[in-house]
């Protein structure tokens, strides 16, 4: 206990970058996947075989590839990121694969009616996704959505690897310092668990608002 | 780093070493799916006998592996077990903490799957006079294996690239070998493209038949969980 005591500092802080990196990932993800899913189910043939290629790709790779590629082989291309940026490009890209395949579904989603009414009424283009597409979409996407936010937050760990000081990296630096691999992980995972908890409550409210019946998938 | 960006002949020399990765990969797939599917179809069996304390226990065990990192799990496996008295080489603990993981998400799905099964099946079954035993193997698993078949292969896509992780506690998997084979070859480009390659060759065959069952079951329950 004493010894979780006197590393609290690095584990909080840790956790904090935790929690910065995926705020990044999770926001820069869903607004990438937005007008990329809008292109894959109204865009033009060539723009949908791309954004298809792009999402198979992240699906088929694993986020550790990415990363690994984004921290070590982007420099032969001339372009070099520090590893807190190359971990959010990664795990954006990654997240950004599965997001824009649950925004197209929901936009599948959403009757023609819809589209041929708001053309009808002659409402602006923008104007119409925002107010009449999108809140219908997102019923049907948010779940899927939001299971991905919580494997997002997950993944998050893997930044550890390429030396970002967050949660899984203090924890293991702080195992390295004292030997006590039980208690430092115990209490890194109880850590997880509560920001794991955090995204659930938020998932909650926000079916609530939309009124969608309950799927956190970590209801019980 | 000289030559070109590609260089043709590195990835020619290089390619051999990744012929026991790449069966190491699919080892510690095919381990921890097996062993993860058959524990996690124990665990939904065992939540039908409906005793109070088994349920809680097996639901707090599947919600404390699918919030924790696969990291996390597999960094407790490979420091903190050893402490414990469970000595396995890195390979097998690799093993041990994904099947660990995915016993969690397969028990989730199996569970939904027994729910799905009509209540009509089991009464029909036992106002037949059938065993349990029977029952379960002749009614109630044939369809409740069909309705989760499409969750379960969604699962076992993920399951392959989470394998990808291991290399971080020196498993010598697709990923691990890139990681050596960049270091002792100061060239990093290659030795990524060709693990991103075979992983998305990989998972692409796992993809291609996920799209298949779900073209033939249907969904149902994939879109759920994950």
């Amino acid at each position: 206990m004493e010894i979780l005591l006197a590393h609290a500092p690095a584990l909080l802080s840790g956790a904090l970058y935790t929690l910065a990196v995926f705020a990044a990932t999770a926001t820069l993800s869903l607004l990438i996947a937005v007008p990329l899913a809008v292109l894959y189910e109204f865009g033009p043939r060539p723009a949908r075989a791309i954004v298809a290629t792009f999402s198979w790709t992240m699906r088929a790779a694993p986020t550790l590839v990415l990363l690994f590629f984004a921290y070590y082989a982007l420099p032969a291309l001339g372009i070099f990121l520090e590893p807190i940026p190359s971990a959010i490009l990664a795990l954006t890209a990654s997240g950004a694969g599965y997001n824009l395949t649950f925004i197209a579904a929901g936009l599948r989603a959403v009757p023609r009616e819809q589209f041929e009414a708001a053309r009808a009424l002659g409402i602006p283009r923008l104007r119409m996704y925002r107010r009449i597409i999108f809140p219908q979409a997102l019923r049907v996407a948010l779940p899927p959505l939001m299971s991905n936010l919580t494997l997002m937050l997950k993944g998050t760990s893997l930044a550890a690897l390429v030396s970002v000081p967050e949660l899984t990296a203090e924890a293991y630096s702080v195992v390295s310092l004292t030997y006590r691999p039980f208690e430092v992980l115990g209490a890194a995972a109880v850590m997880y668990i509560l920001l794991n908890s955090m995204l659930v409550g938020v998932q909650y409210l926000m079916e609530q608002r939309l009124d969608i019946p309950d799927t956190a998938p970590h209801r019980r | 780093m000289d030559g070109p960006l590609l260089d043709p002949a590195a990835i020619v020399r290089m390619l051999p070493l990744f012929g026991t990765a790449i069966m190491t990969t699919i080892g510690v797939f095919a381990a921890s799916t097996a062993i993860g599917t058959v524990a996690g179809l124990t665990f939904a069996l065992l939540e039908r006998m409906g005793w109070r304390a088994v349920t809680g226990a097996l639901g707090v065990y599947s919600w404390f592996f699918r919030s924790l990192p696969e990291l996390i799990v597999l960094l407790f496996c490979y420091l903190a077990l050893p402490g414990l008295g469970l000595d396995w080489p890195a390979t097998a603990m690799a093993i041990l903490g994904l099947a660990c993981i995915g016993t969690a998400y397969d028990y989730e799905i199996f569970r939904g799957g027994f729910a799905s099964v009509g209540r009509g099946q089991y009464e029909a079954s036992r106002a037949l006079g059938l065993p349990p035993v029977r029952m379960y193997r002749r009614i109630i698993l044939p369809q409740m294996l069909r309705a989760t078949l499409p969750a379960w292969v969604t699962y076992a896509c993920g399951a392959l690239k989470r394998t990808a992780i291991v290399s971080a506690i020196s498993v010598n998997d697709v990923m691990g070998t890139a990681r050596l084979v960049m270091e002792s070859t100061q060239r990093a480009f290659e030795p990524m493209v060709i693990a991103l390659v075979v992983y998305v060759l990989l998972s692409s065959i796992l993809m291609a038949a996920e799209a298949a069952v779900t073209r033939r079951y249907g969904a149902q329950l994939g879109r759920r969980l994950f």
